[in-house]
């Protein structure tokens, strides 16, 4: 198993490592296949380290893998002496438990098929080599996130991801939105980045440890006395995962990250990196679990999230904007799920989520690709004509993240919202706004997804018939990946949990890691009820959001502009992008400019005024230095005869 | 015995020529010249302050004064030579500014 | 003590009128030959003063080493004998620097009864004979000695230095 973890992460920085320094030499070509044969190499593997943790008994499924001493610092006696920590050792090693083994398939599984569409929609781009280059690095430095074996290596690899995700978002660095987009992203990860540092440092003083196996059982224990710290540890923690999961206040610059190439948003910015923020919860789920408080926060911030995003999605225009404003909504019923204690759920939605909406990225990226770039939803219509299989898998996609049965995402979904019902029936009338929140974000999700695919796909073709005269399906590799997640987000939900059947595989391979969720069973007639009308709500919303669009276009955006105000704030994305603008950065301008002007004026003007004044006395001596020889003798006479004079009288 | 004042009186004396030489002569080599009389005139005033109390010391003063003359003469000369190779000129005037 | 007297005025009178001339001719080779004169001249005034071997050290030094030197270089520059006027300011500028220089001297002898009296001279003390002289410059001397030594080393070397013929230079 050593071999096999030591692989897992020395594949794909090999592979970077070669394509980096490789990138001029290589064609895209060469660097994509070279890319996807390791990413498929390193799913076997991960498909080989879970063979290996199921043949283990259900209470030893770990292996610790360590490499080599990284770290080490204080005394050998070490550990919390008086509740302050003495000594930090640290490992290179790889962590797998089922946690890891399950975020690792899913990145590496999603993540070939992503390289491998990659190959193809890249072919026609400068420096698909580098592109490459970096997708390797970025997939090294997700596996560090989510195999390191202790809290530094995970932050090492959520730095990685970080980067990775500024580069590709920047790609294409001659375009300004791009790199504009890429420094926003760049940014807002730091603010998460300072709660994530935070926490590891709180967390080394009360454990003396930062490792994934020996932290486990110290964080329930440890913390289940406090009132103020766990909560404040959990949150320093949560503002991290807010950073990387696009979660309010900091999601702003998730949208704007569809600047990059299309698969790279859907392997980072939909399926992957973003999913980092859930596993962090997941991983420290003890802790969160003994953090009462921290644990409503958890919920209300992903509850507010997911509808505020749901907002936002109805009225994009871009295509990928709403699949990212869709993403955040996502990501938002995650930390829902985490919230409410209920960390396997989040975790099924993640890998629903990833398939699901890597489908859709890369669909999306078919139709753009097929168009020549454009974007515009209002600028298509009635490609199902021109792209019927994408136009297929992509409808299969859309039905999953409405929440519709039986694809993928109803049965996270609608697990989520049944743990939310369950908690508010057992008499926490809170959970009801919670519910209530879901609910109707599961409505509006439908709705704008519909909306996204009638426009997209159905009704009138409002091409531009002069650029696109005839739209073509995409090539193989690219429609490959398209109908194999199209049958995962098909298959996926049923296959790895159906809650109502008592048929939670998933669930019951991350118990032995997640904090237990409490355990409110409804009873079977209330859960199938609820999930009926789940399914009916996700319909309804859909059929209205269908009937909405395919018809009459005109018509159609006449009602989107009728309500001016709210289609302004809607549009315009509440603003959250402006009144940063103007809490935080016009202030912080003005104060840059403020110094600019100090700098300017007063210190440049004493050092200016400095070199007048030596130039000023240089000039007036420079007129007794004239270089004749004669004229310094007399100098020296007057000087002695002066001196003379003093000295005689 | 001449008193020590007329000794001094020709010192100054001497010492005023070698300083209006100095000043107003354009040749270096002559300005050299002038230096040497105002450290002869210097001389004088050593060994004739000395004469009364304590003459050897003055002697001595006076030889390590013309030691130094001696030295300064050596590299005055060899400079007023690379002057002259760089100039052509050995007047003084000539030379106001630092490079070549 | 009428030839002592006679003694210092005739070598005064030829130490001054050297030293004038030196100053006032226009030809290096005549102002090098009348230095000469003058410090012939200041060599009998140490005679008179009763320094009979710094005034055979003047000869020899002076007369000899240093104005052989100084004919030496002339001779070897090969100069025009004339001369551009000297500079005006400076002229004028140092007559009266020279004169004022004077005064200042001049005037502790006016005011000084003492300094204008014949000094008693004090017998006890030594001789300004080449053994007390040697007795000084080892004893109590011996440290500006040393450094004089040193001085006239760093002159040689910087002499050499600085009269040796660049190596590319075909100028001279």
């Amino acid at each position: 198993m050593n071999l096999v973890a030591a692989l897992l992460l020395a594949l794909p920085l090999t592979m970077a490592a070669v394509i980096g320094l490789l990138h001029r030499r290589l064609t895209t070509k060469q660097a994509g296949v070279l890319a996807f044969a390791m990413t498929a190499t390193c799913f076997g593997l991960a498909v080989a380290a879970f063979t290996h943790l199921r043949g283990l008994p259900v209470d030893e499924r770990f292996v610790e893998a360590t490499f080599w001493r990284w770290i080490e610092l204080g005394g050998a006696d070490g550990g919390a002496v008086d509740g302050a920590a003495t000594r930090l050792a640290l490992d290179v090693g790889v962590w797998l438990d089922p946690l890891s083994v399950t975020w690792a398939l899913f990145v590496t599984g999603v993540g070939s098929l992503i390289f491998l569409y990659s190959i193809s929609y890249m072919a026609h781009e400068q420096g698909g080599a580098r592109y490459f280059a970096y997708l390797c690095l970025f997939l090294f430095s997700m596996l560090t996130l989510v195999l390191g074996s202790n809290l530094v290596l995970t932050f090492l690899g959520w730095e990685g991801v970080g980067l990775c995700s500024y580069l590709l978002i920047g790609f294409e660095y001659g375009k300004e939105t791009a790199a504009q987009a890429g420094r926003k992203a760049f940014l807002l990860n730091r603010i998460g980045d300072i709660g994530f540092l935070i926490g590891m440092f709180w967390t080394w003083k009360l454990f003396g440890t930062l490792g994934h196996g020996e932290m486990k059982p110290l964080m329930a224990g440890a913390l289940a006395a406090g009132a103020v710290i766990p909560p404040l540890l959990a949150l320093s923690y949560f503002v991290g995962a807010c950073g990387k999961s696009a979660q309010l206040p900091l999601f702003v610059w998730l949208p704007d990250a569809m600047a990059g190439p299309t698969p790279v948003s859907a392997l980072i910015h939909a399926a992957t990196m973003v999913t980092a923020g859930v596993y962090l919860l997941c991983r420290l789920s003890p802790l969160f679990a003994a953090a009462a408080w921290a644990l409503d926060v958890v919920a209300w911030t992903g509850a507010a999230t997911a509808l505020f995003a749901g907002l936002i999605a109805l009225r994009q225009r871009d295509i990928k904007r709403v699949l990212a404003y869709s993403t955040v909504s996502q990501l938002g019923y995650m930390f829902l799920a985490c919230g409410l204690g209920a960390f396997a759920s989040g975790a099924f939605h993640v890998v629903t989520h990833a398939f699901f909406k890597a489908l859709l990225f890369l669909g999306s990226g078919a139709v753009i690709h097929a168009l020549h770039g454009e974007q515009d939803l209002w600028k298509m219509g009635g490609l199902k004509h021109h792209l019927p299989k994408t136009a297929f898998a992509m409808r299969i996609g859309a039905f999953a993240l409405a929440g519709i049965a039986p694809f993928a995402g109803f049965f996270s979904k609608d697990e989520i919202l049944g743990v939310a019902f369950a908690q508010a029936y057992a008499g926490d009338r809170s959970r009801w706004v919670l519910w209530g929140m879901g609910v109707l974000t599961a409505a509006l999700t439908a709705f704008y997804t519909a909306r996204m695919i009638t426009l997209c796909f159905d009704g009138e073709s409002r091409l531009d018939p002069h650029a696109h005269a005839h739209p073509h399906e995409a090539p193989p590799a690219m429609a490959i990946p398209l109908q194999i997640l199209a049958v995962l987000s098909l298959a996926g939900g049923i296959a790895l949990g159906f809650e109502a059947l008592h048929w939670m595989p998933l669930h019951h391979w991350l118990e032995p890691v997640l904090a237990p969720a409490p355990d409110l069973q409804l009873s079977s007639a209330l859960t199938w009820g609820l999930m009926t009308l789940a399914f009916l709500i996700a319909v309804l919303a859909w059929r209205i959001g269908a009937k909405w669009y395919s018809g009459d276009f005109a018509a159609a955006r006449a009602a989107e502009l009728s309500l001016p105000r709210l289609a302004r704030v809607l549009a315009g994305r509440f603003f959250v992008d402006e009144i940063y603008g103007g809490l935080i950065v016009r202030p912080l301008r003005f104060c840059a400019e403020l110094a600019l002007e100090f700098d300017q004026r007063v210190v440049d003007g004493l050092f200016r005024g400095i070199g007048t004044a030596a130039v000023l006395l240089g000039t007036a001596v420079r007129i007794v230095q004239n270089g004749v020889i004669h004229s310094y003798a007399f100098w020296v006479l007057a000087g002695t005869v002066t001196l003379l004079a003093v000295a005689l009288s | 015995m001449v008193p020590q004042a007329w000794y001094l009186i020709v010192s100054a004396l001497l010492f005023g020529l070698g300083i209006v030489g100095f000043v107003t002569r354009r040749n270096s080599l002559v300005m050299f010249m002038s230096v040497e009389l105002m450290l002869n005139a210097a001389n004088l005033v050593f060994v004739a302050g000395a004469r009364d109390h304590f003459p050897a010391r003055g002697t001595a003063c006076a030889l390590f004064v013309i030691a130094v003359a001696a030295a300064e003469v050596a590299v005055g000369l060899a400079m007023v030579l690379a002057l002259f190779r760089l100039k052509k000129s050995v007047q003084a005037d000539d030379v106001r500014e630092l490079r070549a | 003590m009428l030839s002592e007297r006679t003694a210092f005025l005739v070598f005064s009178a030829i130490a001054l009128i050297g030293a004038a001339n030196v100053v006032t001719r226009k030809n290096p080779v005549h102002a090098a030959l009348w230095l000469v004169g003058s410090f012939l001249g200041v060599a009998g005034l140490f005679l008179t003063l009763g320094a009979g071997l710094l005034g055979a050290i003047q000869v020899m030094v002076y007369a000899g080493a240093i104005m052989v030197l100084f004919l030496f270089v002339i001779l070897l520059l090969n100069l025009d004998v004339t001369e551009g006027d000297g500079l005006s300011f400076a002229r004028g500028a140092s007559f009266l620097a020279a004169i004022a220089t004077l005064a200042l001297v001049a005037l502790p002898f006016a005011q000084s009864r003492e300094l204008r009296a014949a000094a008693t001279p004090d017998h006890a003390a030594p001789d300004a004979s080449a053994g007390n002289v040697a007795d000084l410059l080892f004893t109590r001397y011996a440290l500006p000695f040393e450094v004089v030594s040193l001085l006239l080393l760093i002159a040689m070397v910087g002499a050499i230095h600085l009269a040796r013929r660049p190596r590319r230079d075909e100028s001279v």
